[in-house]
């Protein structure tokens, strides 16, 4: 017997509402009564390069250490696995982690962040990769996000143990699209600071390029060069000189073949010898060049020898090794350790010392200074070895990019005190109770540069 | 009393060198195993390692070499075996070329580590999946801006020369920023690029091992937190051996521990000789100024 | 010719390093794709220097062994040593097999004899001409260039026949080399730093001014706190429970960071400026001094 229409139409409306329910109560009934997750916003990534979006949402739970999050992504029409594997809900950031995204006073601070940049396919080995690994099988293959791509994600949570999760939340969270940027906005106050910085020295260079007569205080240390090359030329002795254990593009080493030039000049004047042992092969012929010239601008060009500056070997310890030897068999009678030690600085002071130089070290590596300062007879403290050059040779370009080195200097000290007494202020009035609408840490914040 | 302070003030090198030969000797053949406490710094570091999940990934730089085996070595063996014990993933690599050959050694001793009864430790661990060694590679800061973007392009090929690619921790690790820590074991001056090269750029905490030398320097890192954790030295490691358990883990005396009394002894030599040799210093300026009493 | 050895320079390092400057401020996938490439220049000029310096150790030493210099002897052991590790190096997948003359090693014994044998052919050239440096390297460079080259067309098209691929595996030979030779080596001379370290301290520590005390004091302080000794030696001030352990502590985290502060602000500020003069052509120490 055929049914009424409308009946058939009832039970077809009925039955998936009876299949629905009972898939509701077969969910615990905290499932049912808490959503965990909920306000989920999907955002593109700013300042990136245009292959993620920004998964936001606010979740509570009474239990995040068995709660799991991970996002999915929408595929023609097929929803995929948007990560390797869930996350902890514990160790998802928040937006307070995030500055260089939410700003630093988020309208939303404990809303979590997610990162989504691609979506996971199963890849099947083909025929010809199973001829050449039979083992292989198959497995998620990730494929990355592109810029301009439109893309539709929902979170997951799940609750259980790791990799035992039961999934009792899909929220969807809506489209974004990703967008390449060109610059990066959360830079800027880098890009300021490092242009105003440049701005000050070529202006100061300009300055001394008008008037050359620029103050710069006594640096003992490179008083001292004279005496020491004037005292090996008078005992017959030859000069010691090392670039240090860096390559060329560490500036200290840059430093220090610079006041090489400036040695080297009076060595020659002095007709004396100069011995450069170096750690790196770029340095070495870089050195070569140097004191070449040097000898040329001197007019001692036949008194150059190359085979006095040589390589010797890249691994520390066979380089203190061998320059001990060359100290303690031709005895040098001036020692200048210029650029940057590590571990051996102490070696080589104190051969030094034994042989009876003179020693004059120079080095910006800071765990170092304390065995020069004790053995050496005068030392370089940091930035005073990339002051050398301009000490020596008095070039107004040199001198004024030192004293725009000076005003950069006095402007992070301004700041560092300007900026602790706030925070300071800021501290006492909270720990008094005292409300106050100024952020106590806004230079702080402008300064402090994101990536 | 004068000729003593003289004879002092004046001691042959050769004596001193001896004396701190006995220093270091003696309590390394008789251990007094002094216990210590572990300092805030290492105990940070220590923390956010056990802080992390089964399968995050922590990438190891073993920029040291053989000269800094107490130091260094000894750490990355407890670091080691504290990722293994939590069934974290380790990807290691090495900037410094002295520091291939260890870095593949340690990583080895520590997975293939055998209990007293021959019972591999972490039977489970399996290479390419648990953890790989990428070796050495030329560059410096160059290979961190490099690992930045793609591990597999900075490292076509392993230590052992296998595909990276084909490896299946690179299925879902693809660059820096998908590890969940740092960790640089080094002895030459990595430490501070790796914060602005790595850390900072791909937002990856990061933990530093360092020479006792090199460790000073380090503090105003640590303060600003750029370093989560500053170990510091061989008692650095000592205390990261005690915090992992090492001694429980290999059954014997981890080898930081069992230095700690050598140090402990050279030490108080040289702050005794110090001390004896300033008073002596002292006390003789003090009678060269004393004018002569003519009688 | 001016051009390129002054200019040029100057020219490239001011295009380059306003590009990277500019490149740091852009996340787009152009600049990304930039900076790999130029950080893969530099991994690859690394690895190429190192040719320079190995041609100029080799120069140096044989120069030394071939006029007899006092000290040759050494040069002689260094070159020895240089060779057998390259050797150790190249050919190190099979694992030491004592006794028995395995082929690859019957090669690269071929290849050591063909490199004296032209080593010492050209030896009366170098001598002839020792004035001339740069002849003397080109004609080394020729040779390792010559015993290079023969051995990738020879190793290469065999090296599936011969060896299993050029990995240093454990127990390799180069392997052994570096675990029983260079390891105890680089360790001892390390260890020269504890007696260094001994002889200094016990030098230089003097109390000759205000801050010398200073630091004689706190390093005294410092080195009894870093060690187990330290916690054991503990004393009340005021009821309180100070050791040295926890004083070197403060010292570490207080007035040492704020010093070790202090000086980096002022160097990595002289390194901005530095880089600046490099940049904009003021600082050209790097091409080789002349200004």
């Amino acid at each position: 017997m055929a049914l009424p229409r409308s009946v058939c139409v009832r039970l077809c409306l009925a039955i998936p509402l009876v299949l629905a329910l009972l898939t509701v109560s077969s969910l615990p009934a905290t499932a049912q009564a808490d959503l965990i997750a909920s306000d989920a916003l999907l955002i593109d990534r700013p300042n990136d390069d245009g292959t993620a979006l920004l998964l936001t949402f606010a979740a509570e739970t009474e239990t995040p250490e068995s709660t799991f999050v991970s996002p999915e992504v929408l595929v023609e029409g097929e929803w995929l696995p948007g990560s390797y594997r869930a996350r902890k809900l514990v160790t998802v950031p928040s937006q307070a982690d995030f500055p260089e995204y939410f700003g630093w006073y988020p309208t939303t601070p404990d809303h979590y962040v997610l990162t989504v940049d691609r979506y996971m396919t199963w890849v099947e080995p083909t025929a010809e990769e199973l001829q050449d690994d039979p083992t292989l099988t198959a497995s998620w293959e990730p494929a990355a996000f592109e810029p301009g791509e439109t893309h539709e994600v929902r979170l997951v949570v799940g609750m259980g143990t790791d990799g035992q999760e039961r999934v009792v939340q899909r929220l969807e969270a809506g489209s974004a699209t990703t967008h390449e940027e060109w610059f990066n906005r959360a830079a800027a106050n880098n890009l300021v600071l490092c242009a105003l910085f440049a701005i000050i020295i070529m202006g100061f260079i300009l300055a001394a390029r008008r008037n050359p007569n620029l103050f710069i205080r006594r640096i003992q240390g490179l008083e001292a060069v004279d005496e020491a090359i004037g005292r090996a030329t008078e005992m017959g002795k030859p000069i010691l000189h090392l670039n240090g254990l860096d390559p060329l593009s560490t500036l200290s080493t840059i430093a220090a073949v610079n006041i090489l030039g400036r040695i080297a000049r009076r060595v020659a004047n002095y007709d004396s010898t100069l011995l450069v042992p170096c750690f790196d092969p770029v340095v070495m012929t870089v050195s070569q060049e140097v004191v070449k010239n040097a000898y040329i601008e001197a007019g001692r060009p036949d008194a150059y020898r190359e085979d006095n500056i040589y390589f010797l070997t890249d691994q520390q310890f066979s380089y203190v090794a061998s320059v001990c030897g060359i100290m303690v068999r031709q005895r040098p009678a001036a020692n200048f350790m210029l650029g940057y030690f590590y571990a051996e600085s102490l070696v080589l002071a104190e051969t030094g010392y034994t042989t009876g130089a003179i020693q004059i070290a120079g080095t910006d590596a800071l765990a170092q200074l304390p065995f020069f300062i004790t053995t050496c007879d005068y030392t370089l403290i940091g930035e005073e070895l990339y002051a050398a050059s301009a000490y020596l040779s008095r070039e107004p370009m040199l001198l004024g990019s030192l004293k725009g080195q000076d005003v950069g200097k006095a402007f992070v000290m301004v700041m560092v005190i300007v900026g602790s007494i706030l925070a300071t202020v800021g501290v006492y009035l909270a720990q008094a109770g005292v409300e106050s609408q100024i952020d106590w840490v806004w230079l702080s914040h402008m300064l402090t540069p994101l990536t | 009393m004068d000729r003593l302070a003289s004879i002092i003030l004046n001691l042959d090198r050769r004596i001193i060198y001896f004396i701190v030969f006995l220093c270091v000797l003696i309590p390394l053949l008789h251990p007094l195993q002094l216990p210590f406490t572990p300092t805030q710094e290492v105990r940070d570091a220590f923390n956010d390692i056990e802080a992390l999940e089964p399968g995050n990934v922590v990438m190891i730089s073993c920029d040291f070499g053989p000269s800094t085996i107490p130091e260094n070595y000894t750490m990355l063996q407890a670091l080691l075996h504290q990722c293994f014990r939590k069934d974290l993933r380790v990807i290691a690599l090495t900037l410094v070329p002295a520091g291939a050959a260890l870095g593949s050694r340690g990583l080895r001793e520590a997975a293939e580590f055998e209990d007293t009864q021959g019972n591999r430790l972490y039977p489970d661990l399996e290479y390419g999946r648990d953890y790989v060694y990428l070796g050495y590679k030329p560059g410096g800061t160059a290979v961190m801006l490099s690992i930045g973007q793609s591990f597999t392009d900075a490292f076509p090929r392993d230590h052992e020369n296998r595909v990276t690619s084909d490896l299946p921790i690179f299925k879902e690790i693809t660059a820096l920023a998908d590890c969940s820590y740092i960790f640089d074991v080094a002895s030459v001056g990595y430490p501070e690029y790796w914060v602005s090269y790595a850390s900072e750029r791909e937002n990856v905490p990061l933990s530093v091992n360092c020479t006792a030398v090199s460790a000073a320097q380090y503090y105003p890192y640590y303060a600003s937190r750029q370093f989560r954790g500053l170990v510091g030295g061989m008692k650095g490691a000592a205390e990261y051996e005690d915090l992992v358990g090492m001694e429980a883990i290999i059954g014997r005396i981890p080898d930081a521990t069992k230095g700690m009394d050598a140090q402990s002894a050279v030490h108080l030599f040289i702050v005794l000789a110090i001390i004896i040799a300033n008073i002596l210093y002292i006390r003789q300026g003090r009678q060269e100024q004393r004018p002569e009493v003519i009688s | 010719m001016q051009f390129f050895k002054r200019q040029l320079p100057i020219l490239l390092a001011f295009c380059v390093g306003l590009v990277l400057w500019a490149q740091y401020y852009s996340p787009s996938s152009l600049a990304q794709n930039l900076q790999q490439s130029f950080t893969a220049w530099a991994i690859i000029l690394t690895g190429a220097a190192l040719i320079l310096g190995i041609l100029s150790a080799i120069h140096h030493h044989w120069s030394k062994v071939s006029t007899q210099k006092p000290g040759y002897g050494y040069s002689l052991i260094t070159l020895f040593c240089f060779s057998f590790v390259v050797l150790a190096g190249w050919f190190p997948s099979e694992p030491i097999a004592f006794g028995l003359l395995s082929r690859q090693y019957f090669i690269s014994a071929v290849f050591v004899i063909l490199g004296i044998i032209l080593t010492v052919r050209y030896i009366p050239s170098v001598k002839a001409n020792r004035a001339s440096a740069n002849h003397a390297l080109g004609i080394m460079a020729a040779l390792f260039g010559v015993v290079g080259i023969t051995g990738l067309v020879v190793v290469v098209p065999l090296q599936r026949y011969l060896f299993t691929g050029l990995t240093i595996k454990e127990n390799s030979l180069f392997d052994w080399v570096f675990q029983n030779m260079f390891v105890p080596l680089d360790a001892t001379m390390f260890s020269l730093l504890a007696f260094y370290i001994a002889s200094a301290a016990f030098r230089a520590f003097r109390a000759r001014s205000f801050e010398a005390t200073a630091l004689l004091i706190s390093g005294c302080i410092v080195m009894i706190g870093r060690v187990p000794l330290g916690e054991q030696l503990s004393f009340a001030i005021a009821g309180t429970d100070i050791s040295f352990a926890s004083v070197a502590s403060w010292i570490l985290n207080n007035p040492n960071a704020a010093a070790q502060r202090g000086i980096l602000l002022g160097v990595l500020l002289s390194m901005v400026a530095i880089s600046l003069r490099i940049i904009f052509g003021i600082e050209r120490t790097y091409m080789g001094g002349a200004d």
